[in-house]
Formats: structure tokens, sequence, C-alpha cells
């Protein structure tokens, strides 16, 4: 036996001892929770019992411990699972995506994975595993999914090393664990939730042993991260998996951010944008919107927590070169691999229903469907351009709150005061761009900036306007100009 | 750095923004909980803790509705008679109708007792409700809520260190029916039972040992040693658990029937147990324990009848509990129940002669081995005092040792020539001429011993020897009264025989005026049958009965014993008068009378009585009435199967035992009824029969009156 063999031998049976420790943990603490939770139960039906059973006589404590076991055996019952949207959406077609698949599958042999591979886009700046398994338990196909923004920000190295970090996970067994974890985290959230506030204080036990699961298989999901970039980096090199952790890391906060304030909402007025062009302009340096980058800020300021089930880039990197700091590498791409960018996006949008929305591009955006939809909103109602004069904005954005009784949302509300005042705001600076549209103006909407109404050479944003009028420096005969000069 | 908000609260209350440097608040909204923002808020408020901030704490605090939860399912409004669930007042009402209601169990629908949660809702008629979400409690609702729910806490843990406690514990309840103090001993715990009195003791399930000893003073307790011991699994459950010691108290279960109408018979209404003897009883359903019941009791219109279990104990002020038990086991025919309490009886008496002789008695009922056992300790108590060796030797004679007996003393005889105890216990194993010889030898090597004369004394007697029987009575006066004291009976015989009446009236007198001596009723009934014969008043002391025995069922029982009327006509019905009439003039009836009367009711016949009963029952082979009377008579196993030949008319004679006058008269009278025999015989008995009663009592009225 030469020494490759002896020490091939030797990894195989550290992964295997790794691999059954964690398996041994996650089964205890899934155990730990079914034993505490019917332990309890039984505890408390043992004090009715123990009265009829010895004493022969019910006493009002029994009757409260029984009352207890009740309303812990319902917070207990089982319930029917959500399927997961990742195994039931559809995934990419292999003519579609034949470069990728190849480029997946072939990692899949270098890893001596043998089981199927299906490919799913997801919008999230990230990639995930998952396995369907037969009615056996062994896995039947393996299920990647690889975030939009990856391919638009990834080589294919980088793009490789982030397949082989999720085929890592499937390596390590963790694939096993996952629905292990993911069901006594239910079990505990739906335990907690139904007793929450219980009249048994029986929510604080769960609730504490809930944190004190997730702190463990949080660090264990930690640990298998590391194993994960580890196998990643030997497969494609410490370079290629150290600057696709960077970029992605780099990314997700625009992304989301994008995603959640121009793209989503773009969407859900039923229009097809292009994607990457969207993102590439959002991204560009610049102030943004004052929301975007409240937004932006949040997301990459988000503090890391105990519970994370992923370690911090500082850390991850840090394991892949000792001593190093993440640093910001350039964004390439690697769309090629769907087709190009076009094709990309085509593959992403077929996933909805593509034939719902209409094709538009960023610079039309704002004219063809913004502007249509502002009029619509606002014509023929009390706030009607025709009806209702520009000037009244001074006097609606000092006192929003008079505004808000007739700006409601349908049913009951539960803004605060100030939700309420942004709500309205946020209503009437669409009613400026919509009185400015009644005057002649055109809406531009570019990805991250605020509108701006444009008309010949006349520029202005509503919610400078909007600021002015809160601000109370705008008055009724300023608003004058933007009347039509006939 | 900015925290994250899983319930988007930033969004809904802009104003939170201001607020999140404070770590209680933005750990409150990272938990994702708002109603958790809120009491964080609340808390904030209260304790001043954000002065700066104080104006957007007051804002939010009051609108409960920003930090409503979304719905968990419906909550219940179900409700019987007014009682159950639903939503109480209406707090911050918003323009659009919709208001925070209380969710709580509730009576009369809207009295609040268990706040549960509270809602935002709108109302869509009388008590219906359309609801939105969950709103947090106000800080008061929810400080009451978990107050309740640490109350509820604290119930459940008590609850249930209590129930621990119960199933694995059980009450044992105590019971002392003796007249002194007992001190009782369980593994780490020591109780004293004062005289009579119980206690009541926790213990832990499963199998308990405990021991009970006297208490009274060192000396008793270190001589009496434990009189009882309890082993047994004691489990735990509502059950009365009763450690009886010794069987001694007279533990009453009475179940009790309260009627709405009067019963017809209310006698016959309910039932007693009496738990004589029992030493460990487990007792169910009991609703008035050592406590008195009520006179009357409520029942539902449905019921027209209720019973109720009732536990006691018999209690008297001049008979501890322990006689009264005996009392009760010896009418009952249970004397081998009350074996145990007898013996302890004794035991606790240092082997006091009565107790001691109870203790053999109730003994012999279980087993001659039980007996012997019994014997052993009084003789390892009492070494050396020769009525208790007599009373073995007795016992062991009955249980058929004689032979034994024997070979036993009369080796002990040989090795102590000079023991006037040893000579005289050999001696007293000796019957008919033999013994009277052996018994006279040793007057002349002992003339000042007691135990010899007397016993000369009375086997001179028992042989007809009243001449010479009479001249060492005489004689053992001077010696020892208290040895011719026990000779009395035989004395009062010996003096008749002797036609010395006034000076038998006289012993008999005096023994019925002597307030501490035994069976004074008994001496009267004697007085009234010499004083007859004698020609003096006979009811002299049967007008009223002396001592204690001031009732006029006892008095007359006494009366027909000395052949006179009864007081009362009512009293000629009770079953020990009854038979005692019977034996007078209709042996038939007597018998018939006698197998429904206890063994201890007919003991308290005359032994003239007993005789005609027990000879009556041998000669007609009466099984049952002889199964009853076994040893009835005291008598040897010898000498009571000599006796049942000689009734039978077998060929024996009884000259060679040495049997007590009364039953050698009613032995003559019962073997002339055999027609099998020579009529000159049977002549014969029935004048010796005569001869023999000396008193001239129920014999000798038999004698006249019986028929065949």
């Amino acid at each position: 036996m030469d020494t490759t063999t002896n020490s091939k031998i030797n990894k195989s049976r550290t992964k295997g001892t790794q691999i059954a420790q964690r398996a041994s943990l996650v089964l205890a603490l899934w155990l730990g929770f079914w034993l505490l939770a019917i332990g309890l139960m039984i505890g408390l039906l043992w004090i009715p019992f123990a009265q009829l059973h010895y004493r022969s006589s019910l006493q009002f404590t029994g009757i409260v411990a029984g009352l207890a076991a009740l309303s812990l055996a319902y917070s207990l019952r089982p319930r029917r699972r959500e399927k997961t949207t990742a195994s039931t959406a559809k995934p990419l077609s292999r003519e579609t995506a034949a470069p990728l698949y190849a480029m997946v599958e072939k990692i899949a042999a270098r890893l001596h994975i043998q089981a199927p591979v299906n490919i799913h886009l997801i919008g999230a700046a990230s990639a995930f595993i998952s396995g369907k398994r037969n009615w056996q338990g062994k896995i039947k196909t393996l299920e990647v999914g690889l975030g939009l923004p990856l391919l638009g920000t990834l080589s294919e190295q980088e793009l490789g090393s982030v397949i082989a970090h999720e085929f890592g996970h499937f390596v390590a067994g963790d694939l096993s664990l996952g629905p292990w974890v993911y069901r006594t985290r239910m079990s505990i959230a739906h335990t907690v939730t139904d007793l929450d506030d219980s009249l048994f204080f029986l929510d604080l036990l769960f609730s504490y042993y809930g944190k004190w699961f997730l702190r463990l298989s949080s660090s264990v999901s930690r640990a298998q991260e590391f194993a994960a970039d580890a196998l990643a980096s030997k497969t494609f090199g410490i370079v290629a998996t150290r600057t696709a952790l960077e970029k992605v890391h780099l990314i997700d906060p625009m992304w989301s951010t994008y995603l959640d304030y121009e793209l989503g909402p773009a969407i859900n007025r039923g229009a097809r944008m292009p994607i990457f062009e969207g993102f590439r302009r959002f991204s560009k340096l610049g102030v943004k919107r004052a929301a975007v980058q409240v937004a932006i800020k949040r997301a990459e300021t988000l503090k890391a927590s105990e519970f994370d089930t992923h370690p911090s880039l500082e850390e991850r990197v840090s394991a892949l070169v000792p001593g190093a700091k993440p640093s910001f590498p350039p964004l390439s791409h690697c769309w090629e691999l769907l087709g190009g960018e076009q094709a990309t996006e085509a593959a992403w949008y077929a996933l909805f229903d593509a034939d719902k929305l209409t094709t538009s591009d960023w610079d039309a955006f704002g004219e063809q469907v913004l502007q249509t939809q502002i009029q619509q909103r606002f014509a023929g109602s009390w706030m009607d351009p025709k009806q209702l004069a520009f000037t009244e904005l001074v006097t609606m954005a000092q006192r929003p709150e008079d505004s808000w009784d007739k700006l409601k949302p349908e049913g009951v509300s539960f803004l605060s005061p100030q939700g309420k005042r942004n709500h309205v705001l946020d209503i009437l600076e669409e009613w400026i761009a919509a009185c400015l549209i009644h005057r002649g103006f055109k809406l531009k909407a570019t990805p991250g900036q605020p509108w701006v109404m444009q008309r010949e050479d006349k520029a202005v944003q509503p919610a400078e306007l909007l600021q002015q009028a809160l601000g109370g420096s705008l008055r009724s005969v300023q608003l004058a100009q933007f009347d039509l000069k006939i | 750095m900015s925290i994250s908000d899983p319930a988007q609260l930033l969004q809904r209350i802009p104003e939170l923004q201001s607020l999140v440097d404070d770590p209680k608040i933005s750990r409150a909204i990272e938990s994702g909980d708002p109603f958790k923002v809120y009491r964080a808020l609340v808390l904030a408020k209260l304790f001043r803790r954000l002065p700066e901030h104080a104006d957007v704490l007051r804002l939010l605090t009051s609108e409960r509705r920003l930090f409503a939860k979304p719905l968990r399912g419906t909550p219940s409004l179900g409700n019987i008679n007014s009682v159950g669930f639903g939503f109480v007042g209406k707090a911050e009402k918003d323009l659009d109708d919709s208001y925070i209601a209380l969710h709580a169990f509730v009576i009369l629908f809207v009295i609040p007792l268990i706040p549960l949660g509270a809602y935002v809702v709108k109302s869509t008629g009388s008590r219906k409700w359309q609801i939105y979400a969950r709103a947090p409690l106000g800080i008061l609702g929810w400080l009451y809520t978990r107050g309740l729910a640490l109350s509820a806490v604290v119930l459940v843990l008590s609850g249930a260190a209590h129930s621990f406690h119960e199933s694995n514990s059980q009450d044992l309840l105590l019971l002392n029916g003796f007249d002194v103090p007992l001190t009782v001993n369980f593994d780490h715990q020591t109780i004293t039972l004062p005289a009579q009195g119980r206690a009541t003791v926790n213990l832990k399930a499963g199998k308990v040992h405990g021991t009970a000893t006297a208490t009274n003073s060192a000396k008793v307790a270190e001589a009496a040693g434990v009189i009882d011991q309890f082993d047994e699994i004691l489990n735990s459950s509502d059950s009365y658990s009763i450690w009886n010691i010794a069987g001694a108290a007279p533990l009453l279960l009475n179940t009790i029937v309260y009627s709405k109408v009067a019963p017809e018979n209310p006698e016959n209404q309910g039932s007693q147990i009496v738990y004589c003897g029992k030493r460990f009883i487990e007792l169910s359903n009991v609703k008035y324990a050592f406590e008195e019941p009520p006179k009357t009791m409520s029942m539902s219109k449905h019921e027209s009848s209720i019973s109720i279990n009732h536990l006691t104990v018999a209690t008297s002020d001049k008979t501890p509990g322990v006689l009264a038990c005996i009392n009760y086991a010896m009418d009952h025919d249970l004397e081998k129940e009350i074996a145990r309490a007898t013996e302890a009886l004794a035991q606790l008496h240092d082997w006091d002669i009565r107790y001691s002789s109870a203790a053999i008695v109730t003994a012999q009922s279980v087993s001659n081995a039980e007996a012997m056992r019994v014997a052993g300790r009084i003789m390892q108590a009492k070494p050396g005092d020769m009525v208790y060796e007599r009373m073995v030797q007795n016992i062991r004679e009955a249980a058929g040792q004689h032979e034994a007996l024997l070979s036993e003393y009369g080796e002990r005889a040989k090795q102590q020539p000079d023991s006037a105890n040893a000579q005289y216990l050999f001696a007293s194993l000796q019957s008919g001429d033999e013994g009277i010889n052996a018994m006279q030898n040793l007057t002349q090597k002992f003339p000042q011993d007691p135990n010899i004369l007397r016993s000369l004394v009375w086997r001179k007697a028992a042989h007809g020897d009243y001449q010479g029987a009479n001249n060492d009575i005489t004689r053992l006066h001077k010696l020892s009264p208290s040895d011719a004291a026990r000779l009395l009976d035989v004395e009062v015989r010996i003096k008749v025989a002797l036609r010395r009446g006034f000076e038998a009236m006289n012993l008999l007198n005096a023994a019925v005026r002597d307030k501490v001596a035994d069976n004074r009723a008994g001496h009267a009934a004697d007085f009234g049958l010499v004083a007859r014969y004698f020609g003096a008043d006979p009811e002299i002391y049967l007008k009223a009965l002396p001592g204690d025995e001031q009732n006029f069922r006892a008095l007359d029982f006494y009366r027909v014993r000395a052949g006179l009327p009864v007081t009362l006509p009512q009293n000629a019905l009770l079953p020990e008068i009854k038979l005692a009439m019977a034996l007078r003039n209709a042996p038939a009836t007597a018998l018939t009378i006698a197998r429904d009367l206890s063994r201890n009711q007919i003991s308290s016949l005359g032994t003239d009585q007993l005789t005609l009963l027990y000879g009556e029952a041998v000669r007609t082979n009466d099984k049952v009435l002889l199964t009853k009377l076994q040893g009835i008579l005291h008598l040897s196993k010898t000498e009571e199967t000599a006796l049942q030949g000689y009734l039978r008319g077998e060929d024996i004679s009884l000259e060679q035992f040495d049997i007590e006058l009364d039953i050698q008269a009613a032995a003559y009278l019962i073997r002339s009824r055999n027609t099998q025999l020579a009529a000159a015989e049977r002549s014969a008995l029935r004048a010796r029969a005569a001869r023999t009663d000396l008193l001239h009592g129920v014999i000798s009225t038999a004698l006249n009156q019986w028929q065949g």
C-alpha cells in the first residue's frame, strides 16, 4: 500500500468520524428536544394521575398541571410540512444550460459524486444544495441552486469554487443532518410560538432550549462551512475560492437592495427588465436615493450573531489564507455558461409567468410603465391632478396627518404616526409626479437614483419638491413655474 | 452597525430607529417579537431610562396595536352559561372602528378572571368580532398574567412535590389498646403512644419494619421487651392504614345509614365490624375517623338513603381496650385472633397470673405448640414460681405430654431430694391413691410446705376424705392463709359434707364481702345454695349483686344458678339464663341453646352446670357442641379422655383420677342415664351423684327433674 492510499484512508476515516460526531450531536439535540417536551408532558400528567391513583381525589394543582400538559401537547401536535420551493421549482433545462450542467457534472465527477444533478437559478446572491431522496432515504437527485448575481459577477473558476463548496456539504454528509436540524428548529419554533406567553411559563423552557440548540447547531453549521471552503479551495484553488467569497459578500448588500428596491418593484409593476444592466447602473458610484442608501448601509453593517450559520468573511478568508484580510477584487462574469447575459436573464424570467410581463428597459421604464401607472392611480380620484390643485402640496406636506384618513390603506392599519406620515408622503411623492406628468413632464427612473421629471430642459425631482414642502421652503408661487404655458 | 429586524418593525414604526442604540430595545427588536419591544419600551418609560426619548416612548407605548403580531389561529370564544372565553373592553379605538379587546376567561360574559391576551378587533354584531391581530397586553395585564403564570408554576411544582411525597409515603395510624404507654420505633422515627392512645406517623411506602415496646418504666420496658412487630408492605393510597398494636384496640368500623324516611326497624339499619385481634388493617371509604358523625345528613332528592363509614375505637373509662377486645373475642369464639394481644397484655403486666392464664388459653386455641411457646416465655420470666410451674404442667398435660412430664420431673425430684418444690412438682403429676400417698409422704418430709399441704387437701376432698381434708386445711390456714384461701370452694364443700353449714356460710360470707376477691357473684350463688340447704335465707346476697355487677341480667344468671327464680321475667329469655334454666329440667333443650352460644358465654356457667352440659353432649355425641366445649373443664388430656369414656358408659373408673367433686357428681348423673347399664348400677350412680353434689345445686335438681 503506497503513501497516497494510506493518506486517503486516513482522510476518509477522519471525515467519517466528523460526520458521525456531527450526526450524533444533531441527533442528540433533536432527541433532547423531544425528551424535554414529552418528559415534561408526562411529568405534568403524572401529577393528576398520582393524585387520583394514590389519594382518589383530583386536587386543584392536578387540574392546573393537566391543563398545562394539554397546552403543551397541543403545541407539540404534528404539523403539515410545507414543501420547499427548491424541491418544487422547475430546474434549468439541459438544452438551455448545457455548458453549466457540463461544468457542474464535471466538478461532481472530480468529487466522486454520482447522483444526477438539477440546477436551479435563484434571485439571491448565494448558492445552495439539497437532495431529493427516495422512499429508502437514498439520494435520488441533487438540487443545486445558483444565485443569478453569481453568474454576473464571478468568473467560471470562481463559480466552480462555489459549486465545489456546495458539493462539499454533500460529501461531508451535511445534507443528511440538514433535515434533522431543520425539523428540530421548526419543532422548537412552533412550540415556542404556540406557547408564547403561556400561562405556565412553558415557553421559557423551550425558548432557552431553542437558543442553546441554535448556538450548538450554528457552530456545527459554521464548521461545515469551513470544511466546504477547504474542499472548494482544494478543487479550484485558494485564489478562486477566496475571490468568490469576497465578491459574494461584496455584492450581496447591493444586490439584495437592488432586488428589493428596483428590480422587484419593477417586476411587480409588470415589467420585464434587463437584470444585469439594471444592476450595473445601480452599482455605479454616486449618491443614491435616501431609502436605497439606508438599505445598503443596513445590509452592509448587519451585526454578526452567535446564531449565524455562516462564519464572517474575515474568518473564512483567514481560514483559507492565514492572516489575510478581505479585499475587493474586480467583478467579472460567467453567463456564457447559460448562453450569455440575455439568455441568463431569460432563463431566470422563465421561472415566472413571463407572458404577463411587458419587456422594457431602464431608459424607457419611467415613461412607459411608471408614468402610465401613476396617472392611472390618481385618475378620477380626489387627488386627480385635474381636480386637486398642485399648490395644495404645500398644505398637504405640512400636515400629512390630515390626509391619513383619505389615504390610509384598506383594512386595519398598524402603522405608527411616523409610519402613517411616511405612507402619506410616499403617496404625495407619486402625486407630485402625477401632477408634473399632467403638466407635460416625463418620468425618468434610473436604478438607485431618485425619480427625475423632465420637460424639455427643465428637470425636477418629486422627492426634492416634497422635501422642500416638508421643510416649509416651498411656496405655492414656486409651483406655478411648472404649469404649462399656453 | 445595523440590527436585524425580523418582524420589520422599523418599517412599521420608524420612530424606533431613534431608540435602537439602547441595547435592551435593540435586543427586543432583534428577537423579532413585537410584544417584547413593547414591553422594553414600557419599562424604559416607567424607569425613565431614556429621558431624551421620553416623548417617543410615551407616543409609542400609547398605541399597542403598533406592536401587533399576526394571528396564530382563532382565539376560543366558547362559553357555557355565561362562563367561558370572550372579548372584554374596548381600548385604543381607531377611526376605522377597530379597537383592542382583552381576551379572557370570563364569567357573566364580561367579568374577566384570567386574561389570556389582547386582540385588535372590530365588532360585527352582538358578541361578534372580526379579529385582525394579536396585540400585547398592557403592562398591568401582562404583569397580572405573568403573576398568574408564576402562581400556576408554583402551584404545579408544589403539586408535583406533594404528589411525589404522597406516592412515596403513607400515613400509618397507630393504635394502643393497652393500659400502658408504648414506644413505637420505625427506622428513623420513634413515637410514644399514650395508654389507649393513637398517633399517626408518615412512613415511606414499601416494606416497613416497626417495633412496639412498653415505655411506662425502664424496668417494665426491659422486662416486657418487644410486644409486637410490624412487618408489612405499606402501599400509598387514600385508605386508612392502621397498625393496631398486637390487635389489642377494639377498632370499630360502623356503617351508618341515613334515611329520608324513618326505617321500620332502626336496629337493622347500618352495621358494625369489630377489628379485635387484627393487627394490620387497611380501610377505604372512611368518611369520619375518630370523630362523631353528624346526626343528620343532607342528600339529593333522588336519594332515599346514604350510608357512610365511621371509624372509631370503643372506649371505656374502666375497661382498657385490650380487655374489651379479649371479652369480645371470647364472646365470639375468636380466641385465636386475640392470642397475641393476651400474650402482650401478660407481658406488659410482668406475666401476672390472670393475664398469663388468659394468654395460655388463647394460645391453646391456636395450637398446643403455640401454648407451649407462651408457656416457655412465662417460665423464662418466672423461673421457680410454683403457680406458673403447675400451670405449665397443666398445659403440657393437656397437650398429652404426661409421660414426658413424669420422666422429666421425676428426674428432677431424684436429683433434688431435699427440694420441696421439686418433690411437689413431681408428686403433682401423680393421681388417685398414688398421688394422695405421695403428697401424704411429702407432708411428713416437708411439713412447712404450703403447696404440698394444699395439694393434699384438694386430693383428699376429691376422693371423699372430707374429714382428712378438713384437718389438713385447718393446718393450711395456720401455715399459709393465702394458700388456704385458694381452696375456698373445696373448703366450703368439705364443711357442707361434714354438715358444718354455719362454717361454710361464714367462709362464703367473707368471700362475698371481700371487695378485692374474685368471683364474688359466684360465691354469692354458692352461698344461696348452702343457705337454702341449711335453712337460712338464700337470697341475702342475691337481691343485688356485690361489687360492680349491679345489673339484673347478671343477677338473674346467678340466681338461677342458686336455684332461685329470676327477678325480671324477660330475663328468662336471655340465652345464658335460658341455658341455665334448661339444665335444671330439659337437657335436650340445653344442648340446643348451647349450640348458639359462644364458648365464653358457656364458660360463665358453674362447674356443675358445665359438666352436665358437657356430659349430655358426650352422651348424645353432639359433635358440634363437643368441639366448642373441648378443654372447657380444664382437665388433662388423659382425664378428659377417661371422663368421656365414663360418661358414655364404658368400663372406666374415675377413682384413679383427681377430678373436682362437681364434675364427679355430674358425671355420675350422666352415666346413670345410660340405659345400657344395669338398673342397680344406674340407681347407685344416682345416689352417688346426690351424695357428691355437696351444695345440692343443679345436679340435685336434675336428678329429680330430668326425664329418661
